[in-house]
């Protein structure tokens, strides 16, 4: 009977094994950006910056407004422009946002487009906020429950439990994009 | 009760040891093989396949559309375009996965080879971008998105004017490695080889 219950034992032992290693996070998960979550017009904070996205718009093509007024070619893409207006600030030292995207509901994740202009490319100085536009390229049907990821590292492998944001953008249903839009360029505030 | 003579006791005692031993080299070198794709299925032999095919991997879909050689650089970074000798390869390419890539995460994968010599993926390249509208200065390759793509190689003086062009189409796994198990994308098993003529 002892050898029995022994033989039972072991095999509960191996199927507990095999339940905690298929529940077990990953090393991804592991070792995930640690992220403070916000909505639109919420202001999230990380150690390093402060961020707020105020405004979403989607368009077919987009076209930048330089300071003195003139409007550069317009832009296409093969899905849509997503805009998103925000304000960010660095808290201590003087930095550049490198690693911003859009995550979508089913986990594909787009990065901010590398058009010059934008928020991501302004290095923020601690205490002077800064508003300006982040864009992406996203294929219309897959932009319903967007995130927005911020992060100051564009690289992957140097995100590993760093800060980040993760900013719920409200968006629902495939948008209605506008044929262009205009759009300015960063201003400190 | 049972006695063991001491003798017995040493010998079993003996044979436990030995066996433990080879059950472990056993296991410790299943496992470093096994680590190290060891254990993996051999590659089968790759297609070959023309121009217009599409070739899908893990990472993106491509699609070879053309092969030209030219004798002023069709991507000059700066200023008037620089004669030489030039081969261009005109793709359509989609990336597939769920993460954002660049061009040079593409051609990275290109194994690109004329009249016996293969290009450098990254020292013989002279110009990879996104062509859209009109414009050729972008180089990223969002995911579900299909971009227009041009590289262009530096044809070495050494070799031939290329009238055929084979392209060997390498994919990419996003895993853990041997050395970490942090996901990266790696290389994974050749594609295709998709070959043409390369247009004058």
């Amino acid at each position: 009977m002892t050898r029995v219950w022994r033989v039972v034992a072991c095999v509960g032992l191996l199927a507990v094994i095999a339940v905690v290693q298929r529940v077990a996070p990953g090393p991804a998960e592991q070792y995930a950006p640690i992220t403070t979550a916000g909505g639109l017009g919420s202001q999230v904070r990380t150690e390093e910056f402060v961020v707020r996205a105020e405004r979403v718009a989607f368009a077919r093509a987009v076209q930048f407004k330089d300071e003195l007024g003139f409007v550069g070619e317009p832009m296409t893409t093969p899905g849509v422009w997503m805009v998103v207006w925000a304000t960010a600030a660095a808290t201590s030292e003087a930095l550049r946002l490198q690693g911003v995207e859009v995550e979508t509901a089913e986990g594909s994740v787009y990065a901010a487009s590398d058009a010059l202009g934008t928020l991501d490319k302004v290095e923020l100085q601690p205490g002077m906020p800064v508003h300006g536009p982040l864009l992406f390229e996203v294929p219309p049907q897959a932009v319903a429950g967007v995130t927005l990821k911020v992060f100051t590292q564009g690289q992957r492998g140097l995100r590993w439990l760093g800060g980040g944001t993760s900013i719920d953008l409200g968006v629902k249903g495939t948008p209605a994009p506008a044929p262009a839009l205009v759009i300015g360029g960063t201003r400190e505030l | 009760m049972p006695r063991v003579s001491p003798a017995e006791g040493g010998g079993s005692r003996r044979r436990w040891i030995v066996g433990a031993a080879l059950t472990l080299l056993l296991a410790v070198g299943v496992t470093i093989v096994w680590r190290a794709g060891g254990l993996e299925a051999a590659a089968e032999k790759v297609d070959r396949i023309g121009f217009g095919t599409i070739v899908e991997g893990q990472r993106f879909a491509l699609d070879v559309r053309g092969a030209a050689y030219a004798t002023v650089d069709p991507l000059p970074s700066f200023g008037d375009p620089e004669p030489g000798r030039f081969l261009v390869l005109d793709l359509k390419v989609e990336n597939v996965s769920r993460l954002p890539a660049t061009v040079r995460d593409l051609t990275a994968s290109l194994f690109v080879r004329v009249g016996g010599y293969e290009m450098n993926r990254f020292g013989d390249i002279s110009g990879a971008t996104v062509v859209r509208d009109g414009r050729s200065s972008r180089s990223q390759l969002h995911p579900g998105l299909g971009e227009s793509v041009r590289v262009v190689y530096k044809v070495p003086e050494r070799v031939p004017v290329p009238e055929r062009v084979d392209v060997r189409v390498r994919d990419e796994e996003y895993t853990g490695g041997f050395g970490s198990d942090l996901p990266e994308w790696r290389p994974g098993e050749d594609l295709a080889v998709v070959s043409g003529r390369v247009r004058r």
